[in-house]
């Protein structure tokens, strides 16, 4: 890199107004340029006296050090990410499956007692029987059945049984 | 944009990049020192608390989750390092415990002159001479941005506006403004 191109990266990296890509340039050109280095470093001593925040600065060769002593350290991995992620997305997909099951059950729902539906097993019920039909006076079948079908209509499901021994309407 | 970066690098390291953490020690050794050496007057045994404070960051990376920035992070670690070296070395803390929001409005200044050696405080003196000559000879221009961002703390953007002028011109008469300090100052600290 051109040494005054990447002064000037150096000069807006200590202004932290470097984006990501060309901070991580000049930190690898800063890694392995010594001469790069004493510059920063000089640059930080401007920025301490300027600012009076005194001090004594680390020498140039510090981040060496410390690379030295990192190097004898093992690779640090992030677990708790991985974990994270795990629990993530078995957090998700138990989500999207008690989604669709309520949503399988609503449509349960509404399809058993959707008017179409009851008017289905009003018709499915066969009422012709001569058991069922000499058991129910007219007055009292004709009664019946009207409760019946507004019960259904308005989802009460505690009439359902009812459809099956009551209903004796087939033809309406 | 400084924090994108710092995300950015700590990634790699959680990732195993040890050359990521390379790059941060370098962005931040400085103020990392010149916090610790607010503790540990000695240069030497600052140097050697810097340094710990960086393996007991590394170590504790993994455990790092973005819920404060990372500097933020690195910063309580040296506090934490200098003042247990103090414990350690049974020497009190200082009685006014500088927490970290403290810290950060820490003006320096006349208090941190306190804390320098003899020698450390011979070598301000001289470089603070030479910059001082060496920004008042400076073009106008070039002394107005830096001195805005290095005294007033002003971003790029508002040095841009105070002075009427494109982002680009500020982050340029910046660094020319210190690349011509530096033509002074780069004898004093070969």
């Amino acid at each position: 890199m051109n040494t005054e191109h990447a002064s000037e990266k150096l000069s807006a990296l200590l202004d932290d107004a470097l984006d990501a890509k060309d901070g991580l340039t000049v930190l690898e050109d800063l890694r392995g340029d010594r001469e790069l280095r004493a510059k920063f470093h000089r640059y930080q001593a401007v920025r301490s006296v300027l600012r009076s925040e005194g001090g004594a600065l680390p020498d140039i060769d510090f981040s060496a050090r410390v690379r030295a002593a990192i190097d004898q350290e093992p690779v640090v991995l992030s677990p708790r990410v991985v974990r994270h992620e795990f629990r993530e997305r078995v957090a998700t997909f138990a989500l999207a499956a008690s989604m669709a099951a309520l949503a399988i059950m609503v449509v349960r729902s509404v399809n058993h007692y959707s008017p179409d539906k009851a008017s289905e097993m009003l018709a499915s019920v066969n009422l012709s029987t001569p058991a069922v039909h000499a058991s129910m006076e007219p007055d009292l079948r004709e009664y019946l059945n009207m409760h019946n079908e507004s019960a259904y209509l308005s989802g009460s499901q505690g009439l359902m049984p009812s459809v099956r021994l009551v209903s004796g309407n087939q033809g309406r | 944009m400084g924090e994108e970066l710092d995300e950015e690098l700590v990634r790699r390291v959680q990732r195993g990049d040890k050359k990521a953490f390379d790059a941060l020690v370098i962005k931040y050794q400085h103020k990392i020192a010149q916090l610790i050496n607010r503790y540990v007057k000695d240069h030497h045994e600052a140097m050697d608390v810097a340094q710990e404070t960086f393996i007991k960051a590394y170590r504790a990376l993994p455990g790092f989750r973005g819920e404060s920035a990372f500097y933020t992070w690195l910063y309580r670690i040296a506090i934490n390092t200098a003042k247990n070296h103090l414990s350690m070395r049974s020497r009190r803390p200082s009685d006014d415990e500088i927490d970290i929001e403290d810290a950060e409005q820490f003006e320096g200044g006349t208090r941190l002159r306190s804390y320098e050696t003899p020698e450390s405080h011979l070598l301000t003196d001289e470089i603070a001479a030479v910059i001082q000559d060496a920004l008042q000879n400076l073009p106008e221009e070039l002394r107005s941005a830096i001195t805005l961002r290095e005294f007033d703390g002003l971003s790029y953007d508002e040095i841009a506006q105070v002075m009427g002028c494109p982002v680009g011109t500020v982050r340029s008469r910046i660094f020319r403004a210190r690349e011509a300090i530096d033509k002074r100052l780069e004898p004093l600290l070969r």
